[in-house]
């Protein structure tokens, strides 16, 4: 072998070396951060949410679950929620596991299990933000999107999110950011609508291997809602029965 | 409750231009009013505001007639018109991504029959990401769906509840007792604990039953107080005992009752009559006692002592 040849061999074995990711030539793995992109699109969104004084949505929840027998189903939620800041919500929830009407009147939440002719009433704190807590992380009711209706959806969502914009798509028609986020153990996508408000259009969380996707298919902005949907009346019939709590840190 | 009737009620106002949107909540939508896709004010530009079928930059609109839910089929989009300006980029939007195509929002409509007359439905300005303001599924009475029947088998729905004493407006003394040791023996049926007792209704709730639900509270707290003392001297002698868990004992059954105390049921069992003793309700299965509980947005069953000793 001449000279330049030996080089040249050397050379080709530094470059299979590095395609080879040898570890010496390796370079460090980027700290996972939030792209300034992607945490843009949720201030944006956050505002929009936050700042208006009523919301109305329509919802459609297809959630995961493991049945008794070890195989996966996915249950079917229709959600009908409203909120007027800062301390009304009314929830309907219409789903394959749970019927229900949620109503919360700035003092007690109600959860009124339809079929069974039955209601639960609780003591809740002065805001949505507690209600919601209460809600899902104490009574498991599934509002699956709370994090969204809070005073300060940015502030729920972004600390120790990390992730970016990937791509635009369409969203039955409508234009979308889409944004692919990791918070903790959860993966979690965002799809955010373009031609308007920076509202979501679709959100696919997935925990513990399971997954849950929220598609949003209508956004109400500031709509006027009666004080009476957030009342709650017992219909005739129906009996008062007692809320059971979930354990700490278990999530529903 | 009265079902909600999702776009039925908003067909004559959204013909004539009113941008109203409906509530599908329960109310038949008479409680909420107003509000859009996008902002108050000037956002009712981009949409189409109903008005008769029109397309929206060549847009396709559904015709109705045979749709009956007025839905959007998947992958159904609106193709751009011949010479249809294409929108500007907007500099304030994120780097790398395509500028909104307001030719894609689209106008959802259907014919139904409405006091014998057939009428032409919008979304009206309640721009749909889906597929449209949905009816409520029919169902049973009030256009609800049927209950559920199979799901509630669900592990995630049964797994995670507090496992301790079920009853705590009390009525009956042994049932703390008999649950904790259920929950301890079989954390596969956990119990619930309940932290808010109804609200006492004073057509119902006798001076006679409170006072015994009060002293059946005290006794039941007091039984807790002992069960729990003792399953936690259980617990540390089985984990000191053996590096395996033990094989749980069975939970206790009343006499001539079929179901062990703390058995959990997702729908209610055959035979049952509703009961209400004091501000508590039951449900009485022959010699079998079931308190409702409400857990996540269900009810559940929980085998108890019968109330009344």
């Amino acid at each position: 072998m001449t000279a330049f040849g030996a080089v040249h061999a050397w050379a080709g074995a530094g470059l299979a070396l590095v395609l080879g990711g040898a570890p010496v030539l390796a370079q460090p793995a980027p700290t996972p951060v939030l792209s300034e992109e992607a945490d843009q699109l949720l201030r944006q969104m956050s505002a929009a949410l936050a700042g208006a004084p009523s919301l109305a949505l329509d919802v459609t929840s297809l959630r995961e679950v493991e049945l008794a027998d070890g195989r996966t189903a996915s249950l079917l939620t229709d959600m009908t929620i409203a909120i007027r800041r800062p301390n009304r919500l009314r929830a309907d929830l219409r789903g394959d596991a749970v019927l229900a009407d949620v109503y919360y009147d700035g003092r007690q939440v109600t959860v009124h299990a339809i079929p069974q002719q039955a209601y639960a009433q609780a003591d809740a704190p002065p805001s949505i933000d507690g209600a919601l807590a209460l809600l899902q992380e104490r009574l498991g009711v599934p509002l699956e999107l709370g994090a969204l209706l809070v005073a300060d959806p940015h502030a729920r969502l972004a600390p120790g999110t990390t992730g970016d914009v990937v791509s635009t798509t369409h969203v039955s028609g409508r234009l979308a950011w889409h944004l692919v986020l990791q918070s903790g153990p959860t993966a979690w996508e965002l799809w955010i609508d373009q031609s308007g408000l920076p509202l979501p259009l679709l959100a696919s969380v997935v925990r513990d291997g399971r997954r849950l996707l929220l598609r949003f298919d209508a956004w109400r902005v500031a709509p006027q809602i009666a004080e009476r949907l957030f009342q709650f009346t017992p219909p005739p019939g129906t009996r008062p029965i007692p809320f059971a709590v979930r354990q700490a840190g278990d999530t529903p | 409750m009265k079902s909600c009737g999702p776009v039925l009620l908003i067909a004559a106002s959204c013909v004539l231009a009113a941008p109203q949107a409906e509530a599908r909540l329960g109310d038949g939508g008479r409680g909420m009013q107003g509000g859009s896709f996008h902002a108050p004010a000037g956002a009712g530009g981009r949409h189409a505001h109903g008005g008769g079928p029109r397309a929206a930059a060549g847009g396709r609109v559904h015709a109705g007639g045979g749709r009956a839910e007025g839905s959007h089929s998947r992958g159904e989009r609106p193709q751009r018109a011949e010479g249809a300006r294409r929108p500007q980029p907007n500099p304030n939007r994120p780097a790398g991504v395509q500028h909104a195509d307001h030719s894609r929002q689209r106008t959802s409509q259907r014919r139904e029959v409405q006091g014998g007359r057939q009428v032409t439905v919008n979304a009206g300005n309640t721009v749909v990401a889906g597929h449209g303001a949905r009816p409520v599924p029919p169902g049973a009475a009030g256009g609800y769906r049927p209950p559920p029947v199979a799901y509630p088998v669900y592990v995630g729905g049964n797994s995670g509840w507090d496992a301790g004493a079920v009853i705590a407006g009390g009525l009956v003394a042994g049932a703390t007792a008999g649950l904790v040791a259920g929950a301890v023996s079989n954390a596969n049926a956990p119990p619930a604990v309940i932290v808010a007792a109804p609200a006492p209704s004073a057509a119902t709730a006798a001076p006679a039953a409170a006072d015994q639900a009060r002293q059946s509270a005290d006794a039941a707290q007091s039984a807790a107080s002992e069960a729990q003392q003792a399953a936690r001297q259980a617990q540390s002698a089985a984990a000191a005992a053996a590096p395996q868990p033990a094989s749980p004992p069975p939970a206790p059954t009343p006499p001539g009752a079929r179901y062990a105390l703390g058995t959990r049921f997702a729908q209610l069992p055959e035979g049952c009559q509703p009961e209400r003793i004091g501000p508590i309700s039951f449900d009485h299965c022959g010699q079998d006692w079931l308190q409702p509980v409400m857990e996540g947005g269900t009810v559940a069953w929980i085998a108890v002592p019968p109330p009344l000793g």
